[in-house]
C-alpha cells in the first residue's frame, strides 16, 4: 500500500467556487463534468479506496490508469496519477493528486495538491504548475457559470523535453 | 485572461506567508467570480485566519 505521508506536496492549488461541496465532489469524479474542464478528458472512478480511476483521453485510450487511495465524499479524494507513457513510472516514481473540499460560508475551497514520491526537477514539475490552474479556473468556471473557459493552452515543453531526455517516450 | 500574482520577499519563519497563502487564493477566485458572474464569492473573513501553533 502506498504511504501518502511519504509523498512530497510538490504543486499546491487552491480555488474558491461558489457551489456545494457535493457539486464540486461530482465535477472532480465523472466524466459528464470532466470533460467540459479537462481538455475533452473524462475521468472514470468506482468510488472506494482500492478502485479504479481512469481519465481517459478524448479518442477513447487510457491516458491515466490510476487507483483511489482515500475516499471521503466529497470532503477528500486521493488517487495515484501516473500518465500511461511508456518508462514514466521507472523514471519518476509515483505521483498521487488529492483533493479537499470544504466549505467555507457561501462558498467552498478546493486544494489540490500533487504530490511526488521522488525530489523533481522543477521542468518536470511545470507542466502541472501550468496545468492545474487552467484547469481548476475552468471547472469553477463551469460550476458558477455553466460554460468551461476556452482556454487555448500552449504543450507543456518544458516538461516534455525534460522528460524526452530522461528516456520516457512522450507522444 | 491568465492572471499571475506575484508576492515576495518573506522573512523565514515569519506569519506573513502563511497568511498571504490563505488570503490570495479567496481573494483573486472572488474576483473572477465577480467578473464572469457580476458577483463576489462569499467567503467569511475567520475562514482566512491562520491557525496559531499550538
Amino acid at each position: 500500500m502506498i504511504d501518502i505521508d511519504n509523498f512530497r506536496p510538490d504543486t499546491v492549488y487552491t480555488i474558491y467556487i461558489a457551489s456545494t461541496p457535493e457539486k464540486v465532489w461530482q465535477a472532480l469524479t465523472t466524466a459528464e463534468f470532466s470533460r467540459q474542464y479537462f481538455f475533452g478528458f473524462a475521468f472514470e472512478m468506482d468510488s472506494k479506496v482500492g478502485g479504479s480511476f481512469i481519465v481517459r483521453a478524448p479518442d477513447g485510450s487510457r491516458h491515466i490508469d490510476g487507483e483511489v487511495l482515500a475516499c471521503d465524499p466529497p470532503r477528500r479524494l486521493s488517487v495515484t496519477w501516473n500518465v500511461n507513457w511508456p518508462g514514466l513510472v521507472e523514471k519518476l516514481g509515483q505521483t498521487i493528486v488529492t483533493y479537499e473540499i470544504a466549505q467555507m460560508g457561501g462558498a467552498v475551497r478546493l486544494t489540490m495538491t500533487e504530490s511526488h514520491e521522488r525530489e523533481l526537477p522543477e521542468d518536470i514539475l511545470s507542466g502541472g504548475r501550468m496545468g492545474w490552474p487552467a484547469i481548476l479556473s475552468s471547472l469553477k468556471s463551469v460550476l458558477e457559470t455553466g460554460r468551461p473557459l476556452a482556454i487555448k493552452m500552449e504543450p507543456p515543453l518544458k516538461m516534455l523535453a525534460a522528460l524526452k531526455a530522461l528516456g520516457v517516450r512522450v507522444p | 485572461v491568465k492572471l499571475t500574482l506575484t508576492h515576495e520577499g518573506f522573512d523565514e519563519g515569519g506569519k506573513m506567508l502563511p497568511a498571504i497563502s490563505k488570503g490570495w487564493p479567496a481573494i483573486l477566485s472572488s474576483l473572477k467570480s465577480i467578473l464572469e458572474t457580476g458577483r463576489p464569492l462569499d467567503v467569511p473573513r475567520d475562514a482566512l485566519k491562520i491557525e496559531e501553533p499550538g
